[in-house]
């Protein structure tokens, strides 16, 4: 690991308060929608209100003639535009590759889901466009239709693409299966779960949008969208349209949150790019919430079977997973890819010699999913983390029990887990020390008794996580210094809320001796960056921080070398502090300004580049207590306790703000958040008045800290975290409802969401088992 | 109508949003749209000094209101104590949400000058965030009541 | 939004002369229900008539022994009113408790009661508290106001002026939340005044309605115990995605008895 610099008021580790905060504050935050010229002309999307069906545009003309519109475009009209393909095509266990079912830009005689694009509508105005919308004609024939994932693949069950054989997208198997095998058939005790990861819908603040020009001259565009990451759409974008990408320019500003889903190239950016080529005028395109559900990928929905052999101690011996993976209607461009990520971390922080996964990728008739907030390593996570708790009640110990016979200890890293993942550090066991001291977990009954007189059931439950961030590959920083003596730092992920302008500045600032606040970090703009891999995955500072140390510390070491030309002094000699460059021990300095006036570009211009070789792998421990309401079936989470390790801490304050937002969204997930077809796939929990989303008054004080471990795989330790809140969640609370559950019945199964009617009719099944 | 202490007239469509009129028309892009059953807050402004959903309102039912948004807060540079208690305190990540939260605030701390936490949670019924979690927005609305009270 | 004239009318009769002109207007209270509906284009009215313009249209004042409420009093006017807090602490409470600040900050007692949302608060006090409704044509019971699922007695060119809540010796209302909306799944209000005891119920069916066999049960002894092992048929409930018909009927009990606590002590 390198050697980073010391602790300041603005460095590494100090919890400054954010540059980008000002402009948000005062609402001079630039999204997408804000960007719009006045004259722009209003696009709008005629979506499919069947799950299912075969159809044909009867009529366009009233349409076209109503007031304000400018054009009607339909699949005919975009014969130049590729579908939006899947890039995460897996091998099969056969060795075939799946055949692909790319998303089609406008459909052209069926759909597959509700919210399926039939048309694109231009006007004048938005209103004038959605009222022209109306007007199109078209005949449905509605097709049979599916939305349930764990019948998809049932006999009988309708195709979702008509002349298919079944609704299997494709088949992945990871791991041993004969060493599985045998490890199943020597086990002394087996423990089996079956769980359901409701699918999600990710409900960012910021709906999406994009505001498209055209310039006739060179047949070029500029494209703004809000995006996690301008030159992954831009190259998208080219490949969708046929345009040369360096004929499109990508620009993205304040972004209102993604966590993953804003990531991808959607059908409303090309169709933009035709109509302002067409019609010569700016196009714009702004998502409402109720399109959002309809469009935007959704997450999660997987349908898993897990089960643990282990040894007469409860040691484990060999883990066997079967998934069923919601694809929805297409295959989305990572949608294979996000349960894969998540078999790769099959094991957990455990010690289990042998896994076998398979994976079965389903379609139906429903919006595709792909990434949100964690991106299969919730799913996994979810999966070992409950089953774990399940192994403890088959073994016949306590839950940290069980979990400090398995953890893998602290002498057997560099770990390689049979998924093939290589851990560098971790000291799970001493995290859950500490955390389960800081949660009081000895004390547990006496809350549960106070808990009783009021009518409810407590429970308490953790979650030893482990998850992957950053990956190998790296995230290049090119700074600057500017004639007036500040910086500006250009990196090509893209920050969608995290404090990206801040975080970096702040690693970057330390090596120059100045203020952050003199450091300006730009992104999201393909003219002026040559390249970037945008935010995911948690990759930002553990790649781009690092990048940014070696950017500032060559840019420091430059001005080190003007200045000693200068002050014709050795540039070892030279320090930097206080926006300037001191001989030391002296008394001559020279400004930063002074230094930018005097270096050549070269010394100037610096560029940072670190790659990792390996991901990277927070990790912790998560403690939650519930109460169950039992007049009511109410379930509420009551307290939470977070110990982390993620490596290195570069700003505590944006630390803590990623790791409550994370658990929120878990908190979300188990006790609210759930997307509903009904049988013919109509889409119920279809906007906010139906879709929960957790409020304040929902959501408990959290207690948060870290416990750091430095990754020695990063530069600078870090580990990432703009995931972990969301990974260790679900299971801390789930395994705390099931605590309460299994206290009072014997019996503590229950799928998320746990809403207050699933929690009463689990009660009401409990007390009728009990009478049994 | 006056805005942020300005007159202005504009001549909209009768069925033009309060919203729709002061991003699109008066170019005050600081107030949002989240969502479309006034659920998310992100267009809270206030009308007549009170919290509204923008979203919910016609512009031709403030014909001579005074309409105040997240721009008329700060004073040239300096940011209204709840601005400042949101910066110092962590309280916003997107930004998204953010002015309609703390036009929300404002209007919280003008009817409670010293709200607790848990009537914070309870007025934010209205208001959604998806970054933050909440509690570092409970705790600026804390710290932005005393500002406001102590100036 | 499709597209629509907005007219403010100056006066209830000028509002009346609106609508007798044009069947297609529509009344604009405060428009927290009407303009999310209008938004998602459930409703294509000719014409919005907007009614804050008349004057004296949101007053409270003590009418006997009763609350008088004008039909435009926002939420907030209700929920903050000394003479509500002082003679029906219940009402203000229930008030308090409708959507969020903002909506109360527009919604108005006349526009919810006109609405007749079977998930609205407000049905569940004017019926327990055996309000009475007061419009330019009539003066009706709350009882025989609410008709159905968002249908009421009112005609096409009648408007509501006012409500009138005789003041109840105590009463308290309990809601169960819908996660999501926030509406009402369940509200139950019981009320306790020298007529008896009335327990009205919001949320569970079509239109709000009154639950006999509680107000029976807690006038022969007014406790929660009186009605706890109580239960409601389920034929009627309705069902959604929050809650089925026999959780709404179980909520009913529960809520009924949380209402009854809060009185009780």
């Amino acid at each position: 690991m390198a050697q980073v610099s010391p602790h300041t008021r603005f460095g590494l580790g100090a919890a400054l308060t954010r540059t980008e905060d000002f402009r948000l504050l005062t609402g001079q935050g630039r999204y997408t929608d804000d960007n719009a010229p006045d004259n722009a002309l209003h696009g709008f999307v005629l979506r499919s209100p069947y799950a299912h069906a075969r159809f044909k545009i009867t009529d366009l003309t009233a349409a076209k003639d109503a007031p304000g519109v400018r054009a009607v475009l339909c699949a005919d009209d975009l014969d130049s535009m590729n579908d939006l393909t899947c890039s995460t095509l897996m091998k099969q266990p056969d060795g075939s590759m799946p055949a692909p079912r790319d998303i089609p830009i406008l459909c052209r005689d069926s759909v597959h889901h509700v919210g399926d694009a039939i048309a694109f509508v231009v006007a004048e105005s938005i209103y004038q466009a959605r009222d022209a919308s109306e007007l199109i004609e078209l005949d449905f024939e509605p097709l049979a239709a599916v939305a349930d994932t764990a019948q998809a693949l049932d006999d009988g069950v309708a195709p979702v693409f008509e002349g298919a054989t079944s609704n299997l997208a494709y088949t992945h198997f990871e791991g041993d299966k004969a060493a599985t095998d045998a490890a199943f058939a020597q086990a002394a005790k087996v423990a089996e779960i079956k769980l359901v990861n409701n699918r999600l819908i990710c409900n960012y603040m910021e709906p999406r949008a994009c505001v498209v020009q055209w310039q006739p001259d060179d047949d070029a565009f500029t494209v703004h969208l809000a995006s996690q990451g301008v030159h992954g759409l831009r190259d998208t974008l080219a490949k969708v349209t046929n345009i040369a990408a360096d004929k499109i320019r990508v620009i993205t500003e304040d972004v209102g949150g993604g966590f993953g889903t804003k990531v991808f190239c959607y059908r409303e950016y090309p169709l933009c790019m035709a109509a302002a080529r067409l019609l010569g005028r700016t196009v714009r395109w702004t998502s409402d919430r109720s399109e959002h559900f309809l469009q935007d990928a959704h997450g999660r929905d997987n349908v898993t079977t897990a089960r643990m052999a282990m040894d007469k101690d409860g040691k484990f011996l060999a883990i066997e997973v079967d998934l069923i993976a919601a694809m929805g209607a297409y295959l989305h461009a990572f949608g294979p890819f996000i349960p894969y990520l998540g078999v790769s971390m099959t094991t957990g922080a455990y010690d289990i010699p042998t896994m076998a996964v398979t994976t079965r990728g389903v379609f139906t008739n429903t919006t595709p999913v792909d990434a949100y907030r964690g991106a299969g390593r919730p799913e996994a996570a979810y999966v070992i983390e409950r089953l774990v708790d399940q192994c403890a009640l088959q073994h016949g110990c306590s839950v940290d029990e069980i979990r400090r016979r398995n953890f893998i200890q602290p002498e057997q890293f560099p770990y390689t887990t049979p998924a093939g993942r290589t851990y560098d550090v971790g000291e799970f066991e001493q995290h859950m020390s500490l955390c389960m001291e800081r949660a009081d977990w000895s004390g547990f009954s006496q809350r549960l008794s106070a808990a009783k007189r009021t009518g409810c059931l407590r429970g308490i439950g953790m979650s030893t996580y482990i998850e992957a961030c950053a990956f190998s590959g790296s995230e290049p920083a090119f700074m600057q210094l500017q004639a007036d003596g500040s910086c500006v730092l250009k990196i090509g992920t893209q920050s969608n809320g995290q404090g990206h302008e801040t975080a970096y500045a702040q690693i970057a600032a330390a090596e120059l001796g100045m203020d952050y606040e003199d450091v300006h970090v730009q992104q999201g703009d393909t003219a002026t960056l040559p390249t970037g891999g945008g935010t995911g995955g948690s990759r930002s500072l553990p790649l781009g921080g690092a990048s940014s140390l070696r950017a500032g510390r060559t840019l420091a070491n430059n001005i080190r070398t003007i200045a000693g030309r200068e002050l014709q002094t050795d540039p070892d000699n030279i320090v930097l502090e206080e926006g300037s460059a001191k001989v030391r021990g002296g008394n001559e300095f020279l400004s930063l300004a002074e230094i930018a006036a005097l270096g050549t570009p070269a010394e100037l211009n610096t560029q940072g580049e670190f790659q990792q070789a390996e991901a990277t792998y927070p990790n912790g421990t998560h403690i939650c207590e519930v109460d169950i309401e039992l007049a009511t079936g109410v379930t509420r989470v009551v307290s939470y306790t977070i110990v982390d390790d993620f490596g290195v801490t570069v700003n505590p304050m944006l630390l803590q703000g990623q790791i409550h937002g994370g658990v929120v969204q878990g908190i979300g997930q188990c006790l609210m958040e759930h997307v509903v077809y009904n049988d013919d796939a109509q889409l119920l929990s279809a906007t906010l008045m139906d879709y929960a989303l957790p409020r304040a008054d929902d959501i408990p004080h959290f207690h948060f800290e870290t416990r750091n471990v430095p990754s020695i795989t990063n530069e600078l330790g870090i580990k990432g975290a703009g995931e972990a809140g969301t990974i260790g969640s679900c299971p801390a609370v789930m395994n705390a409802v099931s605590d309460a559950l299994l206290r009072e019945f014997g019996h503590g199964q229950i799928d998320m969401p746990v809403t207050p009617l699933s929690m009463w009719q689990k009660l009401n099944s409990l007390r009728d088992r009990a009478d049994v | 109508m006056t805005v942020n202490g300005k007159a202005v007239t504009a001549d909209v469509e009768d069925r033009t949003l309060l919203v729709q009129l002061l991003r699109e028309q008066l170019g005050l892009t600081g107030t949002h749209v989240g969502c479309d059953t006034s659920q998310c807050g992100a267009c809270v402004v206030h009308v007549n000094g009170a919290s509204v959903k923008s979203c919910s309102v016609l512009a031709a039912q403030c014909n001579n209101a005074k309409v105040l948004t997240i721009e008329g807060l700060a004073d040239s540079q300096a940011l209204h104590p709840m601005q400042q208690a949101f910066k110092d305190n962590h309280g916003l990540q997107c930004g998204f949400c953010t002015p309609g939260m703390i036009m929300s605030a404002i209007d919280l701390v003008q009817n409670n000058p010293d709200p607790t936490d848990a009537e914070i949670r309870d007025w934010l019924e209205g208001n959604i965030c998806r970054c933050t979690g909440y509690q570092n927005i409970v705790s600026s609305i804390q710290a932005g009541a005393r500002m406001m009270q102590s100036r | 939004m499709y597209d629509f004239q907005y007219t403010k009318v100056q006066s209830i009769d000028d509002a009346v002369h609106h609508m007798q002109q044009d069947e297609e207007a529509v009344l604009l209270a405060g428009g927290m229900t009407l303009l999310p509906a209008l938004k998602q284009r459930l409703a294509q009215p000719t014409q919005l008539l907007d009614l804050s313009g008349i004057e004296n249209f949101s007053s409270i004042s003590v009418d006997g022994d009763a609350i008088r409420i004008a039909a435009l009093t926002t939420h907030a006017g209700v929920a903050g009113s000394p003479l509500v807090q002082v003679h029906i602490p219940a009402l203000a409470a229930l008030a308090n408790s409708i959507g969020d600040p903002q909506v109360r900050n527009r919604g108005t007692l006349g526009g919810s009661i006109a609405n007749a949302d079977p998930a609205a608060d407000y049905p569940a006090a004017l019926v327990a508290l055996d309000a009475t409704v007061i419009t330019t044509k009539q003066t009706i019971a709350a009882e025989d106001f609410f008709v159905d699922l968002f249908e009421t007695v009112l005609e096409s060119d009648e408007i509501i002026t006012a409500v009138s809540f005789p003041k109840p010796r105590r009463a308290a209302y309990a809601k169960f939340a819908n996660p999501a909306s926030r509406y009402a799944v369940v509200g139950v209000f019981v009320a306790e005044s020298d007529a008896g005891c009335r327990v009205a119920v919001t949320g569970a069916q079509g239109s709000v309605f009154r639950w006999q066999e509680a107000e029976a049960a807690l006038s022969s002894e007014f406790d929660a115990k009186s009605i706890e092992s109580l239960t409601l048929p389920t034929d009627d409930m309705n069902e959604d995605l929050h809650a089925t018909a026999d959780y709404r009927a179980h909520l009913v009990v529960v809520m009924a008895c949380q209402a009854v606590r809060e009185i009780t002590g």
